[in-house]
């Protein structure tokens, strides 16, 4: 089995780090470079690289528990890595300071597994949060853009409406509207689809294209929902192991032979993951 | 049966090392980090931005709510005071000075430190039960993904309301504790209201009220840090929280009363 793994590491090249290393790296949007990260006397990161390109939407899979979110929280620098580097646009965000981290994490939007609004704001509090800490905008100013975002959303005006009243498709539409608010360059979807029925998750794939087109934002999507994958992917990578094993297009996943790939897209119990 | 050979021996004496020494750095790393949110939330308190109306809010939170509590528990506290220290004084022929005397333990330690431990129960739970669920909802990421500091946002508010609103408590809880002694002197052992009020007008100093009083911005201070440290070292789920919650009341109590000790020593030597 590590024969496979370590054959399939050989056959990616797009997300292998070059030798070169420098504090700043204008080539990739985002670009992980050999992160390792080990959390409760586990070690989830073990060397991944992961290059994404701008304007790009790249999907993220592995099994549960593979660190696929904890791979994200690098990017916003939730978390820091015990090695290795983060670069947003060039730029080598790993070791900076809370305080030097604002102006990156204004260029990310996340939006979090079940949303994550904040429990004692209503709508209008939660989406706006940014632009009234930021203190730059009258609260009308900022009524009326959190109003612009919600039908950017495809949500009415539930401005008032506490997070306990929404639905869960709603949850994440104003988790989403809250992550673009500040017109990110680049959004974090936490498994967007999770716990929602087929029909809002394809409401929300459709939501993660029209952002992407309309706003022009790189994306990197984690979910296990193959159907949502491979309607929003420009890209694939999957993690195994703590490392990106593979890369490639929809098309390329769809008809790789290898049997790791193959097992996890099409969901099979019985295969060489079942092994690991 | 055999006696222990060297090698057992050997064994156990360097299992009981190391859970000595697990345990002073386990002591020293949440000291130390106690410490620390300590020193950024007070270095906090003093830069933009200001959030004022979250701090009347948990001012609010922390103190208007907590009077019922606060007042119930010194009032019964008074009156049993005054009733047990008349009923030892009593065969002395001395039962007119359970009042002063009563009244000061009550302002220098008892008011002060009940208040703050009663306090310590649904403070330091509420604070931490509330940022501990904020934790495992990812609240508290998202709150860093919107470039607002936790410790700003969350902590600052909290610290600042708890380390007024404990003084504001503690001077209405001796006041109710002092009454409760009142009711229960006049109307139980028998003192004259005009005799037990002089002998407390004669033994209670500014300084006794003002010493107790003093303690509690540390209390409140302790208060509201331990609760929002367990919040954020919040394990996974449920019982995280639930832990994080117990742990919270447990530590803030038993840092109180150890503070205590060492503000009463230094007070006792500002205001004799």
């Amino acid at each position: 089995m590590d024969h496979t793994v370590a054959s399939l590491n050989e056959s990616v090249t797009a997300d292998q780090p070059s030798t070169q290393s420098t504090q700043s790296r204008g080539d990739a949007m985002i670009r992980l470079e050999d992160l390792y990260k080990r959390l409760g006397g586990k070690q989830i990161l073990n060397g991944a690289n992961l290059a994404i390109e701008e304007g790009e939407t790249r999907v993220i899979i592995g099994r549960s528990g593979e660190g696929k979110s904890v791979l994200i929280k690098h990017i916003c620098r939730l978390f820091q890595p015990d090695r290795g580097r983060v670069y947003i646009e060039g730029e080598e965000i790993s070791q900076l300071s809370e305080t030097e981290l604002d102006s990156t994490r204004k260029k990310i939007g996340y939006l979090f597994q079940n949303a994550a609004l904040f429990d004692s704001l209503n709508v209008l509090k939660n989406v706006g949060f940014a632009l009234f800490e930021e203190k730059q905008f009258s609260e009308d100013e900022i009524r009326e853009q959190v109003l612009d975002v919600l039908r950017l959303v495809r949500l009415g005006d539930i401005l008032e409406k506490m997070p306990s009243e929404l639905s869960g498709g709603m949850r994440k539409r104003v988790g989403l509207a809250r992550a673009i608010i500040q017109k990110p360059k680049i959004i974090l979807y936490d498994e967007p689809t999770t716990g929602l029925d087929p029909i809002t998750s394809d409401a929300i794939n459709d939501l993660i294209i029209s952002l992407s087109q309309q706003l022009n934002v790189t994306s990197v999507v984690i979910t296990h929902d193959m159907v949502s994958a491979f309607k929003i992917a420009s890209k694939f990578s999957m993690l195994l192991e703590g490392r990106i094993i593979y890369t490639g297009s929809p098309d390329e996943v769809r008809t790789t032979d290898n049997e790791i790939i193959q097992q996890f897209i099409q969901g099979k119990s019985t295969g060489p993951l079942s092994n690991l | 049966m055999k006696p222990a050979g060297p090698n057992i021996i050997i064994q156990e004496t360097e299992t009981f090392l190391y859970r000595i020494g697990r345990r002073t750095v386990d002591f020293l790393e949440i000291a130390g980090r106690l410490a620390q949110l300590f020193l950024e939330t007070v270095s906090m308190c003093f830069q933009r931005p200001f959030r004022l109306r979250l701090i009347v809010e948990q001012m609010v939170s922390i103190g208007v709510m907590s009077i019922p509590i606060a007042l119930l528990t010194a009032t019964f506290t008074g009156m049993v005071l005054v009733l047990q220290t008349g009923v030892q004084l009593k065969p002395l022929g001395m039962k007119i000075y359970s009042s002063g005397i009563s009244a000061i333990s009550f302002a220098r330690e008892i008011g002060p430190v009940l208040t703050s431990v009663v306090l310590a129960g649904r403070v330091a739970a509420g604070i931490a039960a509330e940022i501990g669920t904020m934790k495992v909802t990812e609240q508290i990421d998202a709150l860093k993904t919107l470039g607002t500091n936790p410790v700003s946002y969350l902590v600052v508010p909290r610290f600042i309301a708890a380390t007024f609103m404990f003084p504001m408590l503690t001077i209405l809880a001796i006041a109710m504790g002092i009454g409760g002694g009142f009711i229960v002197g006049v109307f139980l052992l028998n003192i004259t209201p005009g005799l037990y009020i002089t002998n407390i007008w004669k033994w209670l100093a500014l300084n006794d009220y003002l010493g107790g009083v003093f303690k509690t911005f540390f209390f409140g201070m302790i208060v509201a840090i331990v609760g929002c440290h367990k919040g954020f070292e919040t394990g996974f789920g449920a019982q995280g929280v639930g832990e994080a919650t117990t742990q919270s009341v447990v530590m803030a109590s038993i840092l109180i009363l150890i503070a205590n000790f060492f503000l009463t020593s230094w007070i006792i030597q500002l205001l004799p």
